[in-house]
């Protein structure tokens, strides 16, 4: 059994190497974050593309190959990328559509969003902190601030 | 014992071969009985007209050789390809769903007949849609850019039971691709259909981003009342197109053509693209989408700007302006200014401040290297007040696009002119006048297009105006901003003049070019608007002393709308002339008492002076908004 684990891992490490920068689509994103590696410059090039792009098939978020932990998928990364200035915006009054969307792909609860919002207009310093320049460290301080709450740690 | 098991699978091979053989030639002779190839849905898929001939120019679009010429030769390739053995992601299920979907309930043919076929390309996409009911939306005019100067619509795709998810939904837009840096050619390549057409696919806030943050467009969204199987029909035809475009024409073969197109093809009952023969108004097209009963609920999503406008209203002027000034001030200036404000207050000048330079930022007014970290400063110190969000949603206009008048019109008008009885017949072929009744409309924008009307006076008959082009963007001044207010106007017209001269008796028709600049003022709802602008004139004509002559002057004018039914527009123009030498007054008025959307009844007087003469005329007349 955990033969066949570790095999799969293997193949999955293999084939994403094999598959270099190619496994972020087509178009300017890749071009634009070539040279970076690792998964915050994958994410963000896939995000990038389409922008510049005409394409039906580039809608992949969600399937980019590359996951993060948690409740952080790259559907909330893709999202976080894409909508800072609302999301910021929501953020800041501790409520509005964007936040409640964000708080949707975080699969948090109806019962706890309230929560949600106060925990994250409170600590809205932290989280759009001069200091994190692009979403993943805004997503990193997000879920450092909800690992203090009692009830959002969860979703962490 | 080998040789057995071998000869009885050949037998058996060849048995399912020629079982599969009859199944086929079954098919083809119901295909052939019921004449689906001259099915609605078949030509529909197909892009055919009436001559059988399809407007697609991909060869991957066809399995027969002659597919594209010949729609039967077609049905049968693709009747006979539904039952061959293929590799992952290429059988036609994979690569035409819509169209396998329909021939195989056409035919009835069991699935289970079928080979089993892999799609995880298409399956992993649709997954992804999760199509289950669609929504028009239509992006309001836009007069910064030609091509977007009557509105755009688009289709979104929404799963089951994600309201409050609308924004990660997908949206299709049809649109033309433009390479390069095309400028001035841009226009006419779109008029001649010089750019391909195609279809794209994007998360839903792209589009709000786009047209709410960056471009100030309201977004009316209307969800139709197709069933969950005709838009997954729908979507399924989307991933058809994938190779395909067709030329892409501003005017007629548009965003909002094909987009009807996509309706028709799951309502095979309707026709609402043959509605659209030579222009498609993405209004008027919603318009014809309305009247078949096809919309089921009408959701408002204001612009940004909008939405900065509406708190200025609600918190008042002086707040605003505190918030213009505190978005560009450094931290502890704008610290002392704040002080003076309760926690109310404060809370409501942060809000309006990071939306205004927010939109400064994105209009490329404010430098990023200032912009970024002052928006996020803002935001912090808003999210340190206690108090619960300021802004209240815009008020929804009272009517939306629909109800607008329609942007034909047809007109009489009869009255005196220099003690002359006169009688007036005129059409326009768009779109939206300063007078018109407003419901439905962006107040303050003016566009006209082909406008013009045939006089009758003294046993003569001869043309009175006639407009190619009138454009005007009227954008008062806000707190946060002092935009300018802008417009041209291109057309034949009747002039006051004889030899080179003013006149009090005779017209003379002269080309005409005017252009406007300048600023102007308004309510925050828009319902008096006045305006002062410079404005030259350029004319060309036979009756000219030079065949042309060049006329400059101020002009001021309002707009008001007093009551939901009455509405005017006064209009001062004083242009002096450089071949007369002399000033030219003149003043223009209109009042309207509009019946209902589409009729209209209006008094217009207009007066001229010059060289101590005047030129008077005053009618009353009825407009009709087809």
């Amino acid at each position: 059994m955990l033969k066949k684990i570790a095999l799969a891992a293997l193949l999955a490490a293999g084939s994403s190497v094999a598959m270099a920068d190619n496994d972020v689509g087509c178009g300017a994103g890749t071009q634009i974050w070539a040279g970076q590696k690792g998964i915050a410059p994958k994410i963000l090039a896939a995000t990038t593309n389409g922008i510049f792009t005409n394409q039906l098939l580039g809608i992949t978020f969600g399937t980019l190959g590359c996951r993060q932990g948690g409740t952080v998928t790259a559907q909330v990364v893709t999202f976080t990328n894409e909508n800072a200035e609302s999301l910021a915006r929501d953020m800041a009054v501790g409520q509005g559509e964007s936040l409640n969307v964000l708080a949707e792909l975080m699969q948090i609860k109806a019962t706890d969003k309230a929560r949600f919002f106060a925990v994250s207009k409170e600590n809205f310093a932290e989280i759009y902190s001069s200091k994190n320049k692009n979403t993943l460290q805004v997503l990193d301080s997000l879920q450092s601030v909800m690992a203090k709450d009692a009830v959002l740690k969860a979703y962490v | 014992m080998k040789l057995i098991t071998c000869t009885i699978a050949t037998l058996m091979c060849h048995f399912a071969h020629a079982s599969v053989e009859t199944d086929i030639q079954n098919y083809l002779k119901i295909a052939e009985q019921k004449q689906l190839h001259q099915d609605v849905t078949w030509q529909r898929l197909m892009y055919a007209d009436q001559s059988q001939k399809s407007e697609v120019a991909y060869d991957g679009y066809f399995y027969a050789k002659d597919g594209k010429n010949n729609l039967k030769n077609e049905l049968q390739a693709d009747i006979k390809a539904l039952f061959i053995n293929s590799a992952d992601n290429q059988s036609i299920r994979c690569k035409f769903p819509a169209r396998s979907r329909w021939l195989i309930q056409q035919l009835n043919i069991d699935t289970e007949k079928l080979l089993i076929v892999k799609c995880p390309e298409f399956d992993q996409w649709i997954n992804q849609i999760k199509p289950y009911k669609a929504t028009l939306i239509y992006a309001t005019d836009f007069m910064g850019n030609p091509s977007s100067m009557f509105g755009h619509t688009l289709l979104r795709l929404d799963p089951k039971d994600q309201k409050q998810l609308n924004l990660v939904s997908y949206a299709v837009n049809y649109a033309a691709t433009v390479s390069g840096e095309d400028n001035w050619s841009y226009a006419w390549k779109g008029l001649t259909g010089q750019y391909p057409g195609e279809y794209s696919l994007m998360p839903y806030y792209r589009k709000v981003k786009e047209y709410g943050d960056f471009e100030s467009r309201d977004l009316w969204e209307y969800e139709l009342n197709l069933t969950p199987e005709e838009t997954r029909f729908l979507v399924e035809h989307i991933w058809e197109m994938q190779h395909v475009s067709f030329p892409y024409y501003f005017v007629s073969d548009n965003c909002a053509y094909r987009l009807l197109g996509l309706i028709d093809l799951v309502r095979p009952n309707l026709d609402l693209k043959k509605q659209f023969n030579y222009a498609a108004i993405p209004i008027e097209t919603l318009k014809a989408v309305d009247q078949q009963h096809l919309v089921k609920e009408v959701v408002y999503r204001p612009a940004l700007e909008t939405q900065l406008l509406s708190q200025a209203k609600q918190h008042g002027t002086p707040l605003a302006k505190v918030a213009h000034q505190i978005a560009f001030q450094d931290v502890e200036k704008a610290q002392l200014l704040l002080e003076k404000f309760n926690r109310h207050d404060q809370a409501k000048i942060l809000e309006m401040a990071y939306d205004d330079l927010y939109l400064q930022y994105i209009s490329r007014q404010v430098d990023a290297d200032f912009a970024q970290p002052q928006l996020r400063q803002l935001l912090a110190e808003r999210s340190q007040i206690d108090v619960e969000k300021q802004r209240q949603e815009p008020e929804r206009p009272k009517k939306q696009p629909v109800e607008g008048h329609h942007a034909r019109n047809l007109s009489v008008n009869v009255g005196e002119l220099q003690g002359q009885k006169f009688i007036e017949l005129g059409h326009r072929q768009a779109y939206h006048d300063l007078i018109d009744p407003q419901g439905g409309y962006r107040l303050g924008t003016q566009l006209l297009f082909l406008d013009g009307n045939i006089q009758y006076r003294d046993d003569q008959l001869k043309l009175e105006h006639l407009d190619l082009l009138t454009v005007n963007s009227y954008n008062p001044i806000q707190p946060f901003k002092s935009p300018i207010t802008w417009g041209f106007n291109l057309g034949w017209k009747q002039e006051a003049l004889d030899q080179g001269n003013f006149s009090d008796d005779q017209q003379h028709g002269v080309m005409n070019l005017n252009m406007q600049v300048g600023y102007s003022l308004a309510d925050y709802d828009r319902r008096h608007l006045c305006y002062a602008q410079m404005q030259s004139h350029i004319q060309g004509g036979r009756s000219l002393d030079k065949g042309w002559r060049v006329g400059v002057g101020p002009t001021v004018g309002c707009m008001n709308i007093w009551t939901d039914t009455i509405n005017s527009v006064v209009q001062i123009e004083l242009p002096y002339w450089e071949d007369q030498s002399q000033w030219n007054l003149r003043v223009g008025s209109q009042f309207q008492y509009s019946l209902n959307s589409n009729n209209a009844l209006r008094l217009n007087w207009n007066f001229e002076q010059q060289d101590h003469k005047d030129w008077s005329k005053v009618g009353l007349g009825y407009v009709w908004f087809f």
